[in-house]
Protein backbone atom coordinates (compact mmCIF):
# COMPACT_ATOMS: atom_id res chain seq x y z
CA UNK A 1 0.00 0.00 0.00
CA UNK A 2 2.61 2.41 0.91
CA UNK A 3 4.41 1.52 -2.52
CA UNK A 4 0.68 2.28 -4.16
CA UNK A 5 0.86 5.69 -2.55
CA UNK A 6 4.41 6.45 -3.75
CA UNK A 7 3.37 5.69 -6.78
CA UNK A 8 -0.05 8.03 -7.42
CA UNK A 9 2.08 10.84 -5.41
CA UNK A 10 4.13 10.79 -8.17
CA UNK A 11 1.03 10.88 -10.86
CA UNK A 12 -0.15 13.68 -9.04
CA UNK A 13 3.04 15.70 -8.84
CA UNK A 14 3.78 15.40 -12.40
CA UNK A 15 0.02 16.96 -13.04
CA UNK A 16 0.90 19.59 -10.50
CA UNK A 17 4.37 20.64 -12.09
CA UNK A 18 2.59 20.77 -15.30
CA UNK A 19 -0.38 22.67 -14.44
CA UNK A 20 2.09 25.16 -12.61
CA UNK A 21 3.78 25.82 -15.78
CA UNK A 22 7.14 24.49 -14.71
CA UNK A 23 8.05 22.16 -17.83
CA UNK A 24 10.09 23.60 -20.93
CA UNK A 25 7.98 24.28 -23.84
CA UNK A 26 10.63 21.57 -25.66
CA UNK A 27 10.10 18.71 -23.05
CA UNK A 28 7.76 16.35 -24.58
CA UNK A 29 7.18 13.66 -22.19
CA UNK A 30 6.20 11.27 -24.52
CA UNK A 31 9.10 10.59 -26.17
CA UNK A 32 10.87 9.61 -23.10
CA UNK A 33 7.69 7.49 -21.93
CA UNK A 34 8.25 4.72 -24.84
CA UNK A 35 11.62 4.39 -23.51
CA UNK A 36 10.82 3.77 -19.68
CA UNK A 37 8.64 1.26 -20.18
CA UNK A 38 10.83 -0.93 -22.42
CA UNK A 39 13.29 -0.38 -19.09
CA UNK A 40 10.07 -1.33 -17.01
CA UNK A 41 9.44 -4.26 -18.96
CA UNK A 42 12.58 -5.22 -19.04
CA UNK A 43 12.74 -5.16 -14.88
CA UNK A 44 9.95 -7.12 -14.80
CA UNK A 45 11.14 -9.96 -17.06
CA UNK A 46 13.96 -9.81 -14.75
CA UNK A 47 12.21 -9.69 -11.56
CA UNK A 48 10.26 -12.88 -12.81
CA UNK A 49 13.60 -14.70 -14.30
CA UNK A 50 15.43 -14.58 -11.37
CA UNK A 51 12.26 -15.46 -9.11
CA UNK A 52 12.88 -19.07 -8.11
CA UNK A 53 9.01 -19.31 -6.62
CA UNK A 54 7.73 -18.51 -10.26
CA UNK A 55 9.06 -21.77 -11.52
CA UNK A 56 7.75 -23.61 -8.19
CA UNK A 57 4.42 -22.26 -8.30
CA UNK A 58 3.83 -23.08 -12.57
CA UNK A 59 4.61 -26.72 -11.75
CA UNK A 60 2.02 -27.07 -8.92
CA UNK A 61 -0.44 -25.19 -11.16
CA UNK A 62 -2.99 -28.39 -11.57
CA UNK A 63 -5.55 -27.61 -14.38
CA UNK A 64 -8.45 -26.02 -11.49
CA UNK A 65 -5.68 -23.80 -10.29
CA UNK A 66 -5.84 -22.18 -13.61
CA UNK A 67 -9.95 -22.03 -13.13
CA UNK A 68 -10.16 -18.74 -11.03
CA UNK A 69 -7.82 -16.41 -13.10
CA UNK A 70 -9.39 -17.59 -15.88
CA UNK A 71 -12.52 -16.22 -13.71
CA UNK A 72 -11.24 -13.49 -13.18
CA UNK A 73 -10.66 -12.50 -16.88
CA UNK A 74 -13.57 -13.61 -18.75
CA UNK A 75 -15.92 -11.79 -15.68
CA UNK A 76 -13.73 -8.93 -16.11
CA UNK A 77 -13.87 -8.48 -19.52
CA UNK A 78 -18.23 -9.65 -18.84
CA UNK A 79 -18.09 -6.49 -16.41
CA UNK A 80 -16.01 -4.15 -18.76
CA UNK A 81 -18.85 -4.62 -21.62
CA UNK A 82 -21.39 -4.16 -18.75
CA UNK A 83 -19.76 -0.68 -18.12
CA UNK A 84 -19.72 0.34 -21.60
CA UNK A 85 -23.80 -0.18 -21.94
CA UNK A 86 -24.20 1.88 -19.00
CA UNK A 87 -22.28 4.79 -20.24
CA UNK A 88 -23.31 4.35 -23.57
CA UNK A 89 -26.83 5.15 -21.86
CA UNK A 90 -25.13 8.08 -19.23
CA UNK A 91 -23.76 9.88 -22.17
CA UNK A 92 -24.37 8.67 -25.21
CA UNK A 93 -21.05 7.95 -28.37
CA UNK A 94 -18.86 9.23 -25.13
CA UNK A 95 -16.73 5.95 -25.68
CA UNK A 96 -15.90 2.97 -27.41
CA UNK A 97 -16.36 -0.77 -26.32
CA UNK A 98 -12.41 -1.78 -26.87
CA UNK A 99 -11.81 1.85 -24.48
CA UNK A 100 -13.61 -0.10 -21.64
CA UNK A 101 -12.02 -3.63 -21.88
CA UNK A 102 -9.21 -2.09 -22.38
CA UNK A 103 -9.27 -0.08 -19.00
CA UNK A 104 -10.15 -3.08 -17.45
CA UNK A 105 -7.31 -5.24 -19.11
CA UNK A 106 -5.06 -4.26 -16.34
CA UNK A 107 -7.14 -6.24 -13.18
CA UNK A 108 -5.37 -3.31 -10.75
CA UNK A 109 -2.17 -3.68 -12.52
CA UNK A 110 -2.58 -0.20 -13.16
CA UNK A 111 1.04 0.85 -13.54
CA UNK A 112 1.76 -1.25 -16.42
CA UNK A 113 -1.44 -1.46 -17.83
CA UNK A 114 -1.94 2.54 -17.84
CA UNK A 115 1.63 3.17 -19.19
CA UNK A 116 1.15 0.32 -22.34
CA UNK A 117 -2.31 1.97 -22.78
CA UNK A 118 -0.61 5.42 -23.34
CA UNK A 119 1.81 4.35 -25.21
CA UNK A 120 -0.79 3.28 -27.76
CA UNK A 121 -3.82 5.32 -27.14
CA UNK A 122 -2.97 8.95 -25.70
CA UNK A 123 -3.13 10.20 -22.23
CA UNK A 124 -7.11 10.32 -21.71
CA UNK A 125 -6.95 6.44 -22.12
CA UNK A 126 -4.21 5.97 -20.26
CA UNK A 127 -5.44 8.31 -16.99
CA UNK A 128 -8.89 6.16 -16.85
CA UNK A 129 -6.94 2.71 -16.84
CA UNK A 130 -4.63 4.11 -14.47
CA UNK A 131 -8.15 5.30 -12.00
CA UNK A 132 -10.31 2.34 -13.15
CA UNK A 133 -7.33 -0.23 -11.96
CA UNK A 134 -6.14 1.85 -9.01
CA UNK A 135 -9.79 1.94 -7.89
CA UNK A 136 -10.34 -1.78 -8.48
CA UNK A 137 -7.57 -2.20 -5.90
CA UNK A 138 -8.94 0.06 -3.13
CA UNK A 139 -12.50 -1.17 -3.38
CA UNK A 140 -11.39 -4.70 -3.32
CA UNK A 141 -9.80 -3.54 -0.16
CA UNK A 142 -12.70 -1.46 1.48
CA UNK A 143 -15.47 -3.98 0.18
CA UNK A 144 -13.49 -7.47 1.07
CA UNK A 145 -16.29 -8.17 3.86
CA UNK A 146 -18.73 -7.38 1.47
CA UNK A 147 -17.23 -9.44 -1.20
CA UNK A 148 -17.13 -12.16 0.39
CA UNK A 149 -19.78 -12.29 2.24
CA UNK A 150 -22.14 -12.24 -1.18
CA UNK A 151 -20.29 -14.38 -3.50
CA UNK A 152 -17.77 -16.12 -1.08
CA UNK A 153 -14.15 -15.86 -0.12
CA UNK A 154 -12.59 -16.52 -3.48
CA UNK A 155 -14.67 -14.01 -5.25
CA UNK A 156 -12.29 -11.30 -2.62
CA UNK A 157 -9.13 -13.12 -4.63
CA UNK A 158 -10.61 -12.42 -7.89
CA UNK A 159 -11.95 -8.81 -7.12
CA UNK A 160 -8.59 -8.34 -6.33
CA UNK A 161 -7.62 -9.62 -9.87
CA UNK A 162 -3.46 -9.20 -10.05
CA UNK A 163 -3.29 -7.33 -6.97
CA UNK A 164 -3.89 -10.60 -4.94
CA UNK A 165 -0.64 -11.67 -4.54
CA UNK A 166 0.69 -8.17 -2.73
CA UNK A 167 -1.69 -5.44 -1.54
CA UNK A 168 -4.95 -7.52 -1.18
CA UNK A 169 -3.44 -10.96 -0.40
CA UNK A 170 -4.63 -9.73 3.52
CA UNK A 171 -8.25 -9.09 2.98
CA UNK A 172 -8.35 -12.10 0.80
CA UNK A 173 -6.98 -14.39 3.33
CA UNK A 174 -8.90 -12.46 6.25
CA UNK A 175 -11.89 -13.30 4.68
CA UNK A 176 -11.11 -16.76 3.70
CA UNK A 177 -8.69 -18.16 6.52
CA UNK A 178 -4.73 -18.92 5.78
CA UNK A 179 -5.78 -22.03 2.77
CA UNK A 180 -6.71 -18.95 0.79
CA UNK A 181 -3.37 -17.79 0.73
CA UNK A 182 -1.29 -19.98 -1.72
CA UNK A 183 -4.76 -19.44 -4.08
CA UNK A 184 -4.37 -15.99 -4.06
CA UNK A 185 -0.38 -16.09 -4.85
CA UNK A 186 -1.01 -18.24 -7.59
CA UNK A 187 -4.17 -16.19 -8.97
CA UNK A 188 -2.28 -12.70 -8.77
CA UNK A 189 0.71 -14.24 -10.24
CA UNK A 190 -0.81 -15.69 -13.29
CA UNK A 191 -2.87 -12.85 -13.96
CA UNK A 192 0.41 -10.18 -13.54
CA UNK A 193 2.33 -12.64 -15.70
CA UNK A 194 -0.73 -12.05 -18.35
CA UNK A 195 -1.48 -8.63 -17.94
CA UNK A 196 1.30 -7.29 -21.13
CA UNK A 197 0.18 -10.02 -22.96
CA UNK A 198 -3.60 -9.49 -22.86
CA UNK A 199 -3.26 -5.57 -23.15
CA UNK A 200 -1.04 -5.86 -26.51
CA UNK A 201 -3.90 -8.34 -27.72
CA UNK A 202 -7.23 -5.86 -26.70
CA UNK A 203 -4.80 -3.00 -28.16
CA UNK A 204 -4.02 -4.78 -31.34
CA UNK A 205 -7.99 -5.33 -32.00
CA UNK A 206 -8.23 -1.43 -32.72
CA UNK B 1 3.50 -3.86 -29.61
CA UNK B 2 6.62 -5.99 -30.65
CA UNK B 3 9.07 -4.93 -28.79
CA UNK B 4 6.97 -5.34 -25.83
CA UNK B 5 6.58 -8.73 -25.45
CA UNK B 6 10.58 -9.22 -26.69
CA UNK B 7 11.55 -7.03 -24.26
CA UNK B 8 9.78 -9.26 -21.59
CA UNK B 9 11.17 -12.60 -22.55
CA UNK B 10 14.69 -11.07 -22.82
CA UNK B 11 14.75 -9.70 -19.60
CA UNK B 12 13.25 -12.77 -18.21
CA UNK B 13 15.79 -14.86 -20.29
CA UNK B 14 18.57 -12.77 -18.54
CA UNK B 15 17.04 -13.28 -15.12
CA UNK B 16 16.82 -16.75 -15.33
CA UNK B 17 20.30 -17.09 -16.59
CA UNK B 18 21.75 -15.26 -13.51
CA UNK B 19 18.73 -17.15 -11.26
CA UNK B 20 20.55 -17.81 -7.75
CA UNK B 21 23.94 -16.11 -8.54
CA UNK B 22 23.60 -12.79 -7.69
CA UNK B 23 20.74 -10.52 -6.15
CA UNK B 24 19.91 -7.60 -8.22
CA UNK B 25 17.50 -5.05 -6.47
CA UNK B 26 15.28 -5.60 -9.80
CA UNK B 27 11.87 -4.84 -7.25
CA UNK B 28 13.46 -0.89 -6.39
CA UNK B 29 14.71 -0.52 -10.46
CA UNK B 30 10.80 -1.12 -10.89
CA UNK B 31 9.38 1.08 -8.29
CA UNK B 32 11.65 3.68 -9.46
CA UNK B 33 10.70 3.09 -13.60
CA UNK B 34 7.15 3.18 -12.46
CA UNK B 35 7.23 6.58 -10.44
CA UNK B 36 9.74 8.36 -13.48
CA UNK B 37 6.34 6.41 -15.78
CA UNK B 38 3.98 7.84 -13.87
CA UNK B 39 5.32 11.58 -13.45
CA UNK B 40 5.80 11.72 -17.19
CA UNK B 41 2.00 10.66 -17.52
CA UNK B 42 1.32 13.28 -14.90
CA UNK B 43 3.21 16.20 -17.00
CA UNK B 44 1.06 14.95 -19.83
CA UNK B 45 -2.43 15.32 -18.49
CA UNK B 46 -1.39 18.31 -16.86
CA UNK B 47 0.07 20.76 -19.69
CA UNK B 48 -3.53 19.34 -21.72
CA UNK B 49 -6.07 21.71 -20.61
CA UNK B 50 -8.40 19.62 -22.58
CA UNK B 51 -7.87 16.58 -20.36
CA UNK B 52 -7.83 18.49 -17.69
CA UNK B 53 -10.83 19.84 -18.05
CA UNK B 54 -12.47 15.73 -18.97
CA UNK B 55 -11.04 14.95 -15.47
CA UNK B 56 -14.65 14.51 -13.70
CA UNK B 57 -16.13 12.27 -16.92
CA UNK B 58 -12.86 10.30 -16.80
CA UNK B 59 -13.43 9.76 -13.54
CA UNK B 60 -17.18 8.32 -13.99
CA UNK B 61 -15.64 6.07 -16.98
CA UNK B 62 -13.12 4.15 -14.51
CA UNK B 63 -15.45 3.81 -11.41
CA UNK B 64 -17.85 2.15 -13.86
CA UNK B 65 -15.14 -0.15 -15.30
CA UNK B 66 -13.90 -0.73 -11.83
CA UNK B 67 -16.88 -1.50 -10.25
CA UNK B 68 -18.54 -3.96 -13.07
CA UNK B 69 -15.02 -5.54 -13.67
CA UNK B 70 -15.11 -6.31 -9.80
CA UNK B 71 -19.03 -7.41 -9.97
CA UNK B 72 -18.22 -9.69 -13.12
CA UNK B 73 -15.79 -11.30 -11.71
CA UNK B 74 -17.35 -12.16 -8.94
CA UNK B 75 -20.43 -13.46 -10.53
CA UNK B 76 -17.68 -15.57 -12.70
CA UNK B 77 -16.00 -17.17 -9.80
CA UNK B 78 -19.55 -18.39 -8.76
CA UNK B 79 -20.74 -19.29 -12.33
CA UNK B 80 -16.94 -21.51 -11.86
CA UNK B 81 -17.39 -22.97 -8.38
CA UNK B 82 -19.25 -26.35 -9.67
CA UNK B 83 -16.97 -27.11 -12.63
CA UNK B 84 -13.96 -26.51 -9.75
CA UNK B 85 -15.42 -28.59 -7.35
CA UNK B 86 -15.55 -31.34 -10.07
CA UNK B 87 -11.82 -31.09 -11.28
CA UNK B 88 -11.21 -31.10 -7.89
CA UNK B 89 -12.68 -34.05 -6.93
CA UNK B 90 -11.12 -36.27 -10.23
CA UNK B 91 -7.37 -34.60 -8.97
CA UNK B 92 -8.29 -35.99 -5.78
CA UNK B 93 -9.58 -39.35 -6.72
CA UNK B 94 -6.24 -39.72 -9.39
CA UNK B 95 -3.89 -38.81 -6.36
CA UNK B 96 -5.92 -41.15 -3.96
CA UNK B 97 -5.26 -43.97 -6.90
CA UNK B 98 -1.65 -43.59 -7.11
Amino acid sequence: MRDSLIIVGCFVLGVIVAVAGLIPESFNPSDYTTYMLYLLLFCIGLGLGMDKDFFASMKTGQLRHLLLPVATIIGTFFGCALAFVVLSIVSPGSIFLLDTVAAGSGFGYYSLSSIMIQDARGPELATIALAANLLREILTLLCAPLISKVFGPHAVVAAGGATSMDTTMGVAVKAGGSSIAPVALYHGFVLTVAVPFIVTLILGLY
Amino acid sequence: MFWIILILFVGFGIGWLLQGKFKLPTGLITTISICLLLFALGLEIGSNKELLADLPKMGLTAAAVAVFGILGSALAVRAFSGLYRKLKERDLRKEGGQ
